[in-house]
């Protein structure tokens, strides 16, 4: 199965790298879309729905805590998986984002393998086994 | 700093820089990008290198040709060297529970030039890559 992706970062480098790790690790995905914050994002969501949501933390506008509040108190999106894929760490901001549904996390700087092993484990695949056999998945 | 900036390097940018070399005042013609780390106290973290350097991390980043990297390339990029050693730093406790703020980027003229001394050099293949400056303030 393919999975429909939003790509959340104020970093237009880091949503091409993001982007292309996901192409080559093998992970299925059919149409990628990207914002460079959580307004964005918002926005996107109204005319693209997707299957997965991968976003940074630490944006202007509206950073990706905000925008996973927002995302959570519309019905359609509020079982939506969300990955954080952030440098921020603090044990404050990484609860908020548990308490608010976020179903992983991965710190940049990230390797290639962690996107796959961690968006496997949450969205399942034929080698979600092996995979959670290693320690590369997400976070939490 | 140096594991992180190491890290950082290595991980996403397939550059394994060291901090033994040659320190002579080399200029650093090229561009910073800053950070600023926030608790109590506040820092900011400043990165500097060389113009054919910091096209060279694009590259690498993008999995692009040096020549084809752009302007808005190298700016962007080096914003997020900035945030992920940054956010490197304060992950493996060296500044526990500060908070990164939103990284800046700036093209340096010859009168903006860092004295090496104030930081922490690194080095790619024994040549100056960039320097490291962490200030309070």
């Amino acid at each position: 199965m393919a999975y429909n992706i939003l790509i959340v970062d104020d970093s237009a480098s880091m949503r091409k790298i993001i982007r292309k790790t996901l192409s080559l690790s093998g992970f299925q995905v059919g149409a990628c879309v990207e914002a460079a914050n959580g307004k964005e994002a918002l926005e996107i969501l109204q005319q693209h729905p997707v299957d997965l949501v991968l976003s940074d933390i630490n944006m202007p506008e509206m950073n990706g805590v905000e925008f996973l509040w927002q995302l959570r108190q519309d019905p359609r999106w509020k079982q939506l998986p969300v990955v954080m894929i952030t440098t921020e760490t603090s044990e404050k901001i990484v609860k908020e984002a548990i308490e608010l549904g976020a179903r992983g996390y991965l710190r940049k700087p990230f390797r290639p393998e962690q996107i796959r092993s961690c968006l496997t484990e949450i969205m399942g695949g034929p080698d979600a086994e092996d995979l959670a056999r290693n320690d590369e998945g997400c976070d939490f | 700093m140096k594991g992180a900036i190491s890290e950082v390097l290595e991980t996403m940018f397939f550059t394994p820089v060291e901090f033994i070399g040659e320190l002579q005042q080399q200029p650093l013609c090229g561009c910073r990008s800053v950070i600023v780390l926030k608790n109590e106290k506040i820092y900011q973290a400043a990165f500097y290198f060389v113009d054919a350097h910091a096209r060279m991390i694009t590259a690498n980043f993008l999995g692009k040709m040096e020549d084809e990297v752009s302007s808005d390339e190298v700016m962007d990029t080096l914003k997020e060297v900035a945030n992920m050693i940054g956010g490197s730093f304060i992950y493996h406790g060296e500044m526990e529970d500060y908070k990164l703020g939103i990284p800046a980027f700036a093209w340096l003229d010859d009168q903006a030039q860092p004295n090496l001394q104030d930081g922490l050099p690194f080095f790619l293949d024994g040549d100056l890559f960039g320097l490291a400056v962490l200030t309070q303030g």
